[in-house]
């Protein structure tokens, strides 16, 4: 099964404005379900856009993005929030964690839109920060808990809703080589699980990793090449 | 241990607080004599009386209602005006 | 319980959970806001306590009084026009009386004096410590509690106070006005109308001014303005008037208006703070990354509104509280150097303020309401960050 479909594919930013910016244009790619897939190019290249739009975060400016089979393009941003909170984790290369809360609230967070009432959610919380090994962390306020743990924490984050998607934006770059490693085992683990992973990246330690079914090279906005 | 979300907390303070309030009106209103406000009629009806007895101070501001409007040094040997309960009780005219 | 209403309370929670983690902050704004309410509140009670006395008690003043005005002034009135209002269809009788003021040099105090030509024996039954002055007796007085108060009587009966030539007239105590009715009463020194004229060295052909009885009472109007045509240099003062009187006294021109803008002013130096300290940079990362994890737009809002909600209600119930204590168990003791100013001769208010909902509802209107606006329409600029703002 195809997990997301994107045909002529096109982002400007600003459009009509001085400042207009085109991020992507002519992007043509498929994800099968259970595929992992890692975007390489350097920075500027388009690769956050691209899983932005892959995340459902905002709609591409023309094109069809198709993503869990629903096509994304005229979707007003509340749809697009309803979308994104049922399918997709997100892992971010700065974390994102919310630093003046606990560990276990950071967690909770997509959870309490969801409706999850409290003991449910810190429940929920506590086994996939458990799973992730920082169970003992969780009522540190996050201001407080080392990098390696705090992406331990995103991870958990991203997980709890049970998506079927995780879309990771240079997961490894504030991470060294043995945590980087560390992280790479786990996707491999949630691979074996089904989730369908998308990584951006210009480490060769994510590219050479064995988890990675497929690398695709970005520049300027187009993709250069493809290879499995 | 059971600890309950903020949500709870909230609602149970708020919830203490109009209790208290209650009590209290409560209080006050089992306090009321009712009897006694019922005869204070009697002191208006057989004294004429037209005004509650708030600020004594000038004609205009004891008796509202039948005092003139020229009150100035009338009430007073120096009260030009009043202050505060001259601007608190406003003749009507 | 839906999924709806429990993805409401646990936006509750995080926004409960976010006003505690700056509480220091936040218990200050709760309290400057309910001192502010507290202000509002007491001063609605107060006004409402005292129209509803007013109300119950005026609801007997008497029909018609009426005044000679003579160049523009107040001024005795003869008895000759009693006679000739005797002869107006309705009215069941006229009696002259003495009203007047004494101040005393002494204290300051402004005693009202009353002089009546009989007195109501269900006064004594019921309101009074002692007698009603008899009419043979020469200086029987009954006072109100303000002027025992004042002149220091203890326990002596006898007192004497100054003509205007500055002779002397001796008074004799034969009953107290009941401290209950302190509200009407606190000032009035009751006695005879001759011991009145005897006091104010009036002539015995003038009264202060005249209470007329009607029959029927739907005929005060017509009765009144009769009065008005035959003796055309009177003021006529109706019931109907005197009640208006009292449902506007305590309205705009009270210093109402002018607490209200004190209160706003204060809400709005609250919330210049508040806001002032609101949108920071972290702030708005909080809110991309909010989106970014499936938080709506409205879910975002939630948060502000139930965090204003939170604050406000709070704030209200405290200030009312605080207003209800101070009215019904303090008399209202911070506004009485406002509402008495000069007077020296004051009543006790003892009063059980009633709750209206109507009061409940302005003091919400004048608080909440400005809150609650001033906090969602700065988070509706807030929640359209857009969500990508967190990814860069």
């Amino acid at each position: 099964m195809i997990m997301i479909v994107l045909k002529d594919l096109c982002k400007i930013y600003n459009k009509g404005q001085v400042n207009e910016v085109a991020a992507l244009s002519g992007i043509n790619l498929q994800i099968r379900e259970n595929e992992v897939l890692c975007l390489k190019g350097s920075s500027g290249s388009g690769k956050s856009t691209l899983l932005a739009i892959m995340g459902c975060v905002f709609p591409p400016t023309s094109g069809v993005a198709e993503v869990g089979g629903k096509k994304l393009s005229r979707l007003p941003d509340r749809f697009l929030t309803l979308h994104r909170r049922g399918l997709i984790g997100f892992i971010f290369q700065q974390f994102n964690i919310l630093p003046q809360l606990t560990v276990l609230d950071n967690v909770m967070v997509p959870l309490m839109v969801l409706g999850y009432p409290p003991v449910a959610r810190r429940k929920k919380a506590l086994a996939i920060l458990k799973r992730l090994g920082v169970s003992h962390r969780a009522d540190f306020p996050a201001s407080q808990v080392s990098g390696g743990e705090l992406q331990r924490v995103a991870i958990a984050r991203a997980l709890v809703n049970n998506p079927a998607i995780i879309l990771a934006d240079e997961p490894t770059a504030h991470l060294d080589h043995k945590l980087s490693l560390s992280f790479l085992d786990f996707m491999m683990e949630l691979k074996e699980e089904g989730k369908t992973i998308i990584l951006t990246s210009h480490d060769p330690l994510v590219a050479d990793h064995v988890c990675v079914d497929r690398i695709v090279e970005m520049a300027d906005g187009r993709i250069i090449s493809s290879c499995s | 241990m059971f600890a309950l979300r903020p949500a709870s907390v909230f609602a149970l303070v708020l919830f203490g607080l109009l209790l208290l309030d209650m009590s209290l009106v409560g209080h006050t209103l089992l306090q009321r004599n009712s009897q006694r406000e019922q005869e204070m009629y009697i002191l208006t009806e057989t004294l004429g009386i037209s005004d509650l007895c708030l600020a004594t101070e000038a004609r205009y501001t004891r008796h509202l209602t039948l005092s003139d409007g020229i009150a100035p040094f009338m009430d007073h040997p120096v009260a030009l005006e009043h202050f505060p309960s001259g601007s608190f009780y406003g003749r009507v005219e | 319980m839906s999924l709806g209403f429990q993805k409401q309370l646990n936006i509750l929670d995080y926004g409960l959970a976010s006003l505690w983690r700056r509480k220091t902050k936040n218990i200050c704004v709760i309290i400057v806001f309910s001192l502010v309410i507290f202000l509002l509140s007491s001063f609605q009670f107060l006004t409402g306590a005292l129209t509803s006395v007013a109300e119950k008690t005026l609801r007997f003043a008497p029909e018609i009084t009426v005044q000679r005005m003579v160049a523009g002034r107040q001024e005795q009135i003869p008895l000759a026009y009693v006679a000739k209002l005797q002869n107006i269809f309705g009215i069941r009788g006229v009696e002259p009386r003495i009203w007047g003021y004494h101040f005393s040099t002494v204290t300051g105090a402004n005693i009202t004096v009353l002089g009546l030509t009989s007195f109501d024996k269900r006064l004594e039954k019921s309101l009074l410590v002692g007698r009603l002055p008899r009419f043979g007796q020469a200086g029987e007085v009954v006072l109100g509690q303000g002027v025992v108060r004042d002149l220091n009587l203890q326990n002596r009966r006898k007192f004497a106070l100054f003509r205007p030539d500055l002779s002397q007239k001796t008074f004799t105590v034969v009953a107290e006005f009941k401290p209950e009715s302190e509200l009407l009463t606190a000032d009035i020194m009751l006695m005879s109308m001759a011991d009145g004229r005897d006091f104010f060295n009036m002539s015995s052909d003038f009264a202060t001014d005249l209470v007329v009885q009607v029959a029927n009472p739907a005929e005060i109007e017509n009765i009144a303005r009769k009065i008005g045509q035959i003796l055309a240099d009177t003021r006529v003062v109706t019931r109907p008037q005197i009640q208006k009187t009292y449902s506007l006294v305590f309205g705009w021109r009270s210093g109402f208006g002018s607490v209200c803008l004190l209160t706003s002013l204060a809400a709005f130096i609250i919330l210049a703070w508040d806001k002032a300290s609101g949108m920071t940079p972290e702030e708005k990362r909080e809110i991309g990354i909010l989106k970014l994890l499936g938080w709506q737009t409205s879910d975002v809002l939630a948060v502000r509104f139930y965090e204003g909600f939170a604050v406000s209600v709070l704030a209200l119930v405290l200030g009312c509280t605080l207003g209800y204590v101070h009215i019904a168990f303090f008399e209202g003791v911070l506004f009485r150097p406002l509402m008495f100013g000069w007077s020296v001769l004051t009543p006790n208010l003892q009063l059980s303020p009633e709750i209206h909902l109507t009061d409940v509802l302005l003091v919400t209107c004048f608080s909440v309401l400005p809150y609650l606006v001033a906090t969602v329409i700065p988070a509706w600029r807030a929640a359209s960050v857009p969500p990508d703002s967190a990814m860069r």
